[in-house]
């Protein structure tokens, strides 16, 4: 009998060692010293359908809320964060001073308002910031709210070994406690966007008490810190399974619970699967109440919507989906590199695209760019022809006319400057000789290939051969020296990916076009200027820009003159993509998909009707 | 028998050495750069002090004896003193391995996972096995029959058509058009044993992605047992039974099985790593999070740790599977002889 006693113990095994796991379902990670974990409120029994309705104006009454996120987060510190899936997670909990509002602009948050020069927030001189913020805000374990936690932020950020991923405090050289409500924060030259420190989700305030033990090479054993950090938002971390799953439930010292907010008395952010599959568990099936990140193709999302369980809506930010045209060349040796000063250099410039604005021209002009959101994107984006394509005083028109493909105009702009095929191939040459073939590169991803697909036979039209490649993600936007496929070390010729800028700072954004920020070998890839944008005229317009004060009128000229410098020969812009959510019908107050900040900015004001 | 085991427990430790050394060389040599989900618009000083901070920047024989020590020192003496609440040693600083994307111990984070992974697919498996084998055996004594040749229709229809097809196509008609079932799987649910609820709450959200499995696994393993049964109903042995005046009850049940059992119990020994490694298309559509789909989601991070860590751990448990057949199919078969 020793065959059935066998298959027998298996069997037995099997199912005792998943009993025994599911029983004790919440062994959470924990550092030595922690306490375990109590239960969980389970998710399981409220759904979209079966909630009752609210009991009162009291806060926490309403029940469950149920966020998808299919890429899960794996804590919820957003300053160890590997992505906006962690910065999320922790914005049901953490706090800044300001955030952003749906629209981009700037509201407080914490603070009682937002510093100006005008209302002496900010110094004359631009180096000091100063907030202040209201009085008797608890942290979630009771205990006060006070300018000395942001002195510690800014402790923890700012220690090198810590591995802060926000950039904010590299310009920071102090953080001050004026007294308990009013924190001064000192730059370590004029500033006139000091809006970055403590703006926005990825900037909130740490506790002190809390995270003390936890700064420099120690942050990464805190992992009972980094899973539940003490906040003063609408909600903590009862429990957070990496990869998986994050429970909150209503924190009981919320300053607004006198208005009833939040309107939840608990939530759960569940990760995994792909975007597909959390659209149809809220648009399809109405399990859930919210997804996030919707990258899913038009023809796919638009019948799921028609099933009637909820809606789509579009928060649009800086993000463009553009085509970076290699300024230097990618056959030369050194590889796409400048030799000598990028600003005159003595070569290693693309012979192709190097500031050749007759081919950028003629290649933006052959590009259907409404057929491309139609085919791609659907409603989470618009055509654009801007880097900076932010609707506003500054947003510029000069480059309107890429909207309309015009395939004749431009053929002939490329025959009268000389591009004429002349071996009859379909292909055609520079006025040196040099067939127009390139390759284009980007990462592996449905709607980036069908991009590829328009892109290639829109330029077949115009006499201009492609070759189609795409890259994992991981390798593409790979920022260390060891992948040659990295958008930074650009050896190819042309690139196609998404660009955004920080919140709404469009002096930042330029920065990092300067010609000192050029990659190559000796600063290890590690520029921001991808396309190795090299013009003397972009040089002085930024420094400009960098020495007019925030309330000067003439900065969105110079603003809109950058884009048009940037895009006049070495990118060409093609869609302005937003983030696409879904929200059950029976869910309201969201307001609107938050492009500029985490998109659960004002959790507190969601209530379901 | 027992000399045979010693001498395979202590063959496996260097091979185990050296399946850890080609993991690390191979992940170290491939490029990956656990920044590479951070915004673009992070400056390259700070991506170099994240990398730095993570010790991504260490030389890699460093980066592998570290590891060797910590996963065959740290780890199981911490594995001890959260079992048993003892503190060998100095149990309070203890490094251990870090997950690069979470910064929590890689170990907790795998530990966390598998009562999901277990639940459904060991479930899953134990079910596969139990329709596979009766229908296995008998198919292969009516061979020939209705019954044979729908099953080997049903079988070869279940093992071409992929999960990833059926697990969609189940979703779609149970929890879309009949909303049944739920879409994906709780991990946070506890079940209460007391309250049916709780229990058909968890039953429910298995459903699914247990049926899909085990009819996967089932279709390969009748296969096997079918075959194995065939070649021993042609025996001498089972003829002389018969004419014995056994009761056909006893010859097919007692003795052929026993025969039969030996290949496919040794199948299914083999097959048994594959569980933790989990099915990770299944678990991806049902969005289980279990232990297929945190190697999929570390590998897309770059989280090197980590996918040292599992792989290590599946390698481990398939040299220890190995061993398990092997020494079962040795005590299930008396011509075997190991020395």
């Amino acid at each position: 009998m020793k065959r059935t006693r066998l298959l027998a113990l298996l069997a037995v095994l099997a199912i005792v060692v998943a009993a025994c796991g599911g029983g004790t379902g919440d062994e959470t990670t924990t550092t030595a010293g922690t306490g375990g974990d109590d239960v969980t409120t389970t998710s399981s029994d409220d759904t979209t359908e079966t909630t009752a309705p609210p009991i009162g104006d009291g806060a926490g009454e309403g029940g469950h809320l149920l966020l998808l996120q299919w890429q899960a987060p794996s804590q919820a510190n957003p300053y160890l964060s590997t992505g906006t899936k962690d910065i999320q997670a922790g914005s049901m909990v953490l706090e800044p001073l300001a955030e952003y509002n749906t629209e981009g602009e700037i509201v407080p948050a914490l603070a009682t308002e937002i510093p100006t020069v005008e209302n002496g927030g900010i110094s004359e001189d631009l180096t000091t910031i100063t907030w202040t913020f209201e009085d008797g805000v608890l942290w979630s374990d009771g205990s006060p709210l006070t300018a000395d936690d942001f002195v510690f932020t800014w402790e923890y950020c700012s220690n090198e070994e810590t591995g802060c991923i926000s950039p904010a405090f590299t310009e920071v050289t102090n953080v001050e406690a004026v007294d308990d409500t009013t924190v001064t924060i000192t730059f370590d030259s004029a500033t006139p966007w000091p809006y970055v420190p403590f703006v926005g989700a990825t900037e909130p305030v740490l506790q002190r008490a809390q995270f003390a033990d936890c700064v420099g090479a120690a942050a990464t054993g805190c992992t009972d810190q980094n899973f539940r950090p003490v906040g003063t938002g609408p909600f903590t971390v009862t429990e957070l399974r990496p990869e998986d799953t994050v429970l909150y439930e209503m924190n009981p010292n919320y300053r607004k619970i006198s208005e009833g907010k939040p309107f939840f008395g608990t939530a759960e952010i569940k990760g995994g699967g792909d975007a597909e599959a959390t659209a149809r568990s809220v648009l399809e099936i109405g399990e859930a109440d919210y997804a996030w990140n919707l990258q899913v193709a038009p023809e796919i999302l638009d019948p799921m919507v028609a099933a009637g369980n909820g809606t789509i809506l579009v928060g649009f930010n800086t993000s463009v989906e553009h085509l970076n045209l290699n300024q230097t060349d990618p056959d030369a040796d050194p590889i796409s590199e400048y030799q000598g000063d990028p600003l005159a250099p003595t070569g290693g410039t693309n012979p192709f695209f190097y500031q050749n604005q007759v081919l950028h021209d003629a290649l933006s002009m052959a590009i259907n760019r409404q057929e491309m959101v139609d085919v791609a994107y659907g409603a989470a984006g618009e055509p654009t022809c801007n880097m900076w394509p932010v609707p506003g005083p500054a947003l510029s028109t000069t480059n309107d006319w890429c909207l309309t493909q015009d395939i004749e105009a431009a053929n002939a702009l490329l025959e009268d400057n000389g591009y004429v095929d002349t071996d009859g191939d379909g292909v055609r040459e520079t006025p040196d000789g040099l067939p127009l073939e390139f390759e284009v590169v980007t990462s592996t991803n449905a709607v980036r290939q069908s991009e590829q697909d328009l892109i290639a036979v829109y330029w077949e039209q115009i006499g201009v051969a492609t070759s189609m490649r795409n890259e994992d993600a991981s390798l593409f936007f790979d920022g260390t020296a060891a992948s040659d496929a990295s958008i930074w070390k650009f050896f190819t010729d042309i690139e196609l990916y998404t660009n955004s800028a920080v919140g709404s700072d469009a002096q930042g954004y330029f920065q990092s076009n300067l010609a000192s920020e050029v990659p190559n070998e000796a600063n290890s890839w590690g520029g921001g200027n991808v396309v190795r944008l090299a013009d003397e005229r972009f040089e002085s317009t930024f420094q400009e820009l960098s020495q007019a004060s925030l309330e000067d009128p003439n900065r969105n000229e110079l603003i809109k003159q950058l884009n048009d410098l940037h895009t006049e020969y070495s990118v060409i812009p093609l869609v302005n993509r937003g983030s696409v959510s879904a929200f059950a019908n029976s869910l309201d107050g969201y307001v609107d998909v938050n492009g500029w900040d985490s998109e659960l900015w004002n959790i507190e004001d969601w209530v379901r009707n | 028998m027992g000399r045979y085991i010693v001498r395979r427990t202590l063959f496996a430790i260097p091979t185990l050495v050296v399946i850890s050394l080609i993991i690390f060389a191979i992940l170290d040599l491939a490029p990956g750069d656990p920044t590479s989900q951070l915004p673009l618009t992070l400056p390259a000083e700070v991506r170099e002090r994240i990398r730095e901070s993570l010790g991504f920047n260490d030389p890699f024989f460093i980066r592998w004896v570290k590891w060797m020590q910590l996963m065959f020192v740290n780890e199981p003496l911490n594995a001890i003193d959260s079992s048993f609440g003892t503190c060998i040693g100095d149990c309070e600083n203890r490094a251990r391995i870090i997950s690069w994307s979470s910064r929590a111990p890689a170990l907790d984070i795998i530990w966390q996972r598998l009562p999901q992974t277990l639940w459904v697919l060991g479930i899953a498996f134990v079910i596969g096995i139990l329709i596979a084998i009766p229908v296995g055996v008998y198919s292969a004594y009516k061979q020939y029959s209705m019954f044979d040749n729908v099953g080997t229709f049903v079988t070869m229809v279940g093992f071409s058509v992929p999960v990833f097809f059926t697990g969609v196509l189940a979703i779609v008609i149970f929890a879309v058009w009949l909303k049944w079932f739920p879409s994906f799987y709780t991990t946070t649910h506890v079940v209460d044993w007391t309250s049916w609820d709780s229990i058909w709450f968890q039953i429910k959200q298995m459903i699914m992605p247990i049926t899909v499995l085990s009819l996967f696994n089932a279709a390969a393993l009748s296969r096997f047992t079918r075959a194995s049964v065939l070649d021993n109903l042609n025996e001498d042995y089972v003829r002389t039974a018969r004419s014995k005046g056994l009761r056909e009850n006893k010859v097919v049940m007692t003795h052929v099985m026993r025969n039969s059992m030996i290949p496919v119990v040794t199948l299914i020994a083999l097959q048994v790593p594959g569980i933790f490694a989990g099915a990770i298309i299944t678990e991806q559509i049902f969005r289980i999070n279990g232990l297929g789909q945190l190697l999929i989601a570390a590998i897309g991070q770059s989280d090197v740790p980590m996918v040292q860590t599992l792989t290590f751990m599946f390698a481990f448990l398939i040299v220890v599977f190995n061993l398990i057949a092997d020494v079962t199919y040795g005590v299930m078969d008396p011509r075997i002889r190991y020395d």
